[in-house]
């Protein structure tokens, strides 16, 4: 008897076992009368198949041998060999953990080189696409596929988004042997997750500063991708192998207007909570809040006035009057500007006449802007969340977040944005606080990391 | 298509349930709808931004605000927008933003000369400052204005809401149970290649009284109820409601991290667009043809659908019965069908369809008859020209007597 095995469609088919037979990861398909099992359970297949002496015949594998060899050798730093060594020693699987800025790409890159297989690269945004498209283009001197932003290329090097992952890794998952899986944090859900089972790549490793995650899912990237393996924190790496940083809190007073209009919303909101009973702070809170506030015309009010409280706290005119001061003072840096949402972005960049990079930014004029800002061409980039992460600006010093959420590792990661270390350079990120406002608590909660405490923290109310 | 979002349910125990647009609400749901229609029509030339922000100000009750937007999605999939010239904005950032990063680094103190810059544009492009204003994002999709609404009257606007309603629910289904009975094996046909193209799986269960059990979902659902082939399971239910009779039941993840809900759509038995269709023309004058032949073999169209898990299925069009001794032999008319669909069925038949089947290929197929042994369960019929009615009897006869 041999043992057909087969990729379909995310999963590997098992043919000509008996029904009743015992494969691990495998069950029984009365749909198509053969086992099958999840594509990501095919090394551990193969290694049963081997072990309990049956003979195979292997049509699922659609990958191959890396043909190119690294064409541009970088010495690693030893933190950088230590964490690929540690990958090895796992077997080619598991999570790596270091700081933003201290050159977690270039540690993927050794990976696949490690490995000699086809390799798939999954990044959450198009800005990453790119970076990886053109660092993988330069270290193996080699066509590099892309899937996503409009493009579907496959080549035994790819780069690809988690979405374009999720919606196609059950036509290609067989083709590849390696599978990075950067910023892995965004892997663990119920969508992204499929991106990991449906993929055969026996070699799997995540890339991540803050694999953590608010709702601890983290705990499945041990089963889709492995343990994690290595990890360095920022404060360790500071100094060294990031750049000096310090980090600034400007509480900033709202103008009369704006905090009588702020009180009178925020009453309106907050006098509908209480009246409706919900708590926010619940897990079901903020949605019990969404459902009621449909239901009746002072719920429609309460969600108006709730947006309205927040909009004024998050984009004031005093904070971007506090921004004109900061584009002045750091004329000659190179400054990358935060917002929470696209429209204060493309406020900002109307009114300082500075590019911005949203979601709605074409690839090719993303690509152009962070070109001319690392040229100097452009002093200033205005950005939303798109470039929260990953995306390589080693020569941007200067980070103002205007607006943000509560969430630690977009703070940590905006912050990662300026420590690329550079001879010299001395980082600063300026975090805008309307005073007097549920602002400060986000604030609060956004800040509880390593690296917002120590030396080079302080607030500030007064000018930069 | 209308998204999750847009549809009005309501969750009773483990049920998901359509809200049903009834009496006066469904008044208000006309009106709603006439009156979007209208407001897109007096924006056509305006801006997207301009029309949402319209539209946002129509008054309705917080409980019609989800059929609002299902209503403004439906107008929106019957206009045309036309967004500024993309090339031509991004020129005009590139050079406005270069002169303003030149212009601020250049001044001792830092100050910052915003209608200056501009005006400085606009007279090297020979604009006023209000057109480069203008001209500065009128790529973004906000900007993008409105050239044409052609949308149904506000009646079917409506009916049109209710029927997309079913399929956005499908959307987060994970799985779909359909009892579904066929006038004719070309609707059941079409069905299971709509499945087939959408790469679904399925089982299928005859029911009592005629029709069958269609189970579907995709290859990743043995494992973990996943709402990933939502999707494809919504772009199926047009085939679903081809049928001459649906009774469908989904289970449906209708929020994340919640337990799956189920879902029961029945629409009015023959409302699909294939529920009338009699068999194809060759199918039914072979039918005529065999009847006028004799009474040795009775003539009624097929209701079976053989399912070969693993393999495909087969749909015969026609039943052959030997009036002697109740003898029973299943046709299907390949006509000039594809050389791989004939093969396809060859693979069947050499698998077992658990059934005697004639299949009655055209000559210009290259097909030879000898491929199938008619000793077996399943005969190929090759016929040059016309379908041979007494050849086919002969074929029948051939595979009755076969073991």
């Amino acid at each position: 008897m041999t043992v057909e095995l087969r990729f379909a469609d995310g999963t590997v088919e098992l043919g000509g076992l008996e029904q009743g037979s015992e494969v691990p990861f495998a069950e029984w398909d009365p749909r198509s009368r053969c086992h099958r099992a999840p594509a990501r359970a095919y090394a551990e297949i193969i290694l049963w198949l081997r072990k309990a002496g049956l003979a195979y015949e292997d049509r699922a594998r659609a990958y191959t041998e890396l043909e190119e060899r690294l064409a541009l050798e970088r010495t690693p730093r030893p933190f950088q060999t230590e964490a690929l060594a540690a990958f090895r020693k796992a077997g080619g699987r598991g999570v790596i953990v270091l700081p933003t800025g201290a050159g977690k790409s270039h540690v993927g890159v050794l990976a696949i080189d490690d490995r000699r297989r086809s390799a798939l690269v999954v990044v959450p945004t198009l800005d990453l696409v790119r970076q990886w498209y053109d660092l993988l283009r330069t270290s193996f001197a080699t066509e590099v596929g892309i899937v996503g932003g409009g493009s579907y290329e496959l080549r035994p090097l790819t780069v690809t988004t988690y979405d374009s992952a999720y919606l196609h890794m059950q036509h290609f998952g067989a083709r590849f042997g390696t599978v990075i899986f950067d910023e892995c944090h965004h892997l663990p859900g119920a969508t992204y997750e499929l991106a990991a089972e449906l993929c055969l790549a026996p070699f799997r490793l995540g890339l991540s500063a803050t694999p953590e995650r608010p709702d601890g899912r983290e705990a499945s990237l041990l089963r889709l991708i492995g343990p994690v393996v290595y990890r360095r924190d920022i404060v360790e790496l500071a100094g060294e192998y990031l750049a000096e940083y310090e980090t600034v809190r400007v509480s900033i007073e709202l103008g009369p207007d704006e905090r009588a209009e702020y009180d009178e919303q925020r009453q309106i909101y907050l006098e509908f909570l209480r009246g409706s009973g919900v708590r926010l702070g619940s897990r079901t809170g903020w949605n019990d809040f969404l459902m009621r506030a449909s239901r009746t015309a002072a719920g429609v009010r309460a969600l108006a006035a709730y947006r309205r409280q927040r909009e004024l706290a998050l984009a004031s005119p005093e904070k971007l009057h506090y921004l004109e001061l900061l584009l002045s003072r750091h004329r000659q840096d190179r400054m990358l500007i935060f917002t929470e949402d696209n429209a204060t972005a493309y406020a900002v960049s109307r009114r300082f006449l500075v590019p911005v990079i949203t979601h709605q930014t074409k690839v090719r004029e993303r690509s152009e802007i962070l070109d001319k800002f690392a040229s100097g061409e452009y002093g200033a980039v205005a950005t939303s969340k798109v470039l929260n992460e990953g995306v390589d600006v080693p020569d941007a010093s200067v980070a103002v977040v205007i607006s943000g959420s509560g969430s630690v590792r977009e703070h940590v990661q905006r912050l990662g944005r300026v420590l690329r270390r550079r001879e010299g350079k001395q980082a600063i990120l300026y975090e805008l606080v309307s005073a007097g406002t549920g602002e400060a608590g986000t604030s609060e909660r956004r800040r509880a990391h390593s690296a917002y405490r120590g030396a080079g923290v302080r607030s500030s109310d007064a000018e930069p | 298509m209308l998204s999750p979002e847009h549809v009005r349910v309501r969750r009773q125990g483990g049920e998901l349930k359509l809200l049903a647009l009834g009496g006066e609400l469904r008044a208000r749901a006309v009106a709603i709808a006439g009156e979007l229609a209208a407001t897109a029509a007096e924006h056509v030339g305006r801006s997207r931004a301009e029309l949402e922000t319209a539209w946002e100000a129509l008054p309705v009750a917080p409980r019609e605000k989800k059929l609002r937007q299902g209503l403004e999605k439906l107008v929106e999939d019957a206009s045309e927008f036309e967004g500024g010239d993309p090339e031509h904005a991004a020129e005009l950032r590139r050079e406005l933003f270069g002169l303003a990063t030149k212009r601020r680094r250049e001044d001792a103190e830092g100050a910052f000369d915003r209608a200056g810059i501009v005006a400085e544009i606009a007279e090297r492009r020979g604009m006023t400052a209000e057109a480069v204003e203008a001209a500065l994002y009128a790529d973004l999709r906000s900007a993008q204005r409105l050239v044409t609404c052609r949308p149904p009257d506000p009646e079917a606007l409506v009916a049109a809401y209710e029927r997309a309603q079913v399929q956005a629910v499908l959307l987060r289904a994970v799985r779909v149970v359909a009892d579904v009975r066929c006038a004719s094996g070309d609707a059941y046909r079409a069905l299971f290649r709509q499945l087939k193209f959408r790469r679904l799986m399925h089982r299928v269960s005859p029911l009592d009284g005629g029709g069958y059990r269609v189970e579907i979902d995709g290859p990743f659902s043995l494992f973990q109820s996943v709402a990933k082939y939502g999707l494809e399971l919504a772009l199926v239910l047009p085939a679903l409601e081809a049928c001459q009779s649906l009774d469908l039941r989904a289970e449906i993840r209708w929020s994340q991290g919640s337990r799956p809900l189920s879902f029961r759509y029945e629409p009015a038995p023959g409302r699909g667009e294939l529920a009338t269709t009699s068999a194809r023309d060759e199918v039914q004058e072979l039918a005529g043809g065999l009847r006028a032949a004799g009474d040795a073999w009775r003539v009624a169209p097929a209701e079976r659908v053989l399912d070969l898990p693993g393999a495909g299925v087969c749909v015969p069009d026609l039943l052959l019965k030997r009036a002697s001794d109740g003898a029973e032999v299943l046709v299907e008319v390949l006509g000039f069908w594809s050389r791989a669909s004939v093969w396809q069925r060859v693979e069947l038949a050499r698998r077992g369809l658990g059934a005697k089947v004639l299949f009655v290929v055209s000559s210009r197929l290259r097909v030879s008859e000898d491929v199938l042994d008619e000793d077996g369960e399943a005969a190929l019929y090759v016929y040059n020209g016309h379908i041979n009615p007494r050849a086919v009897l002969r074929h029948a006869e051939a595979l009755a007597a076969a073991r």
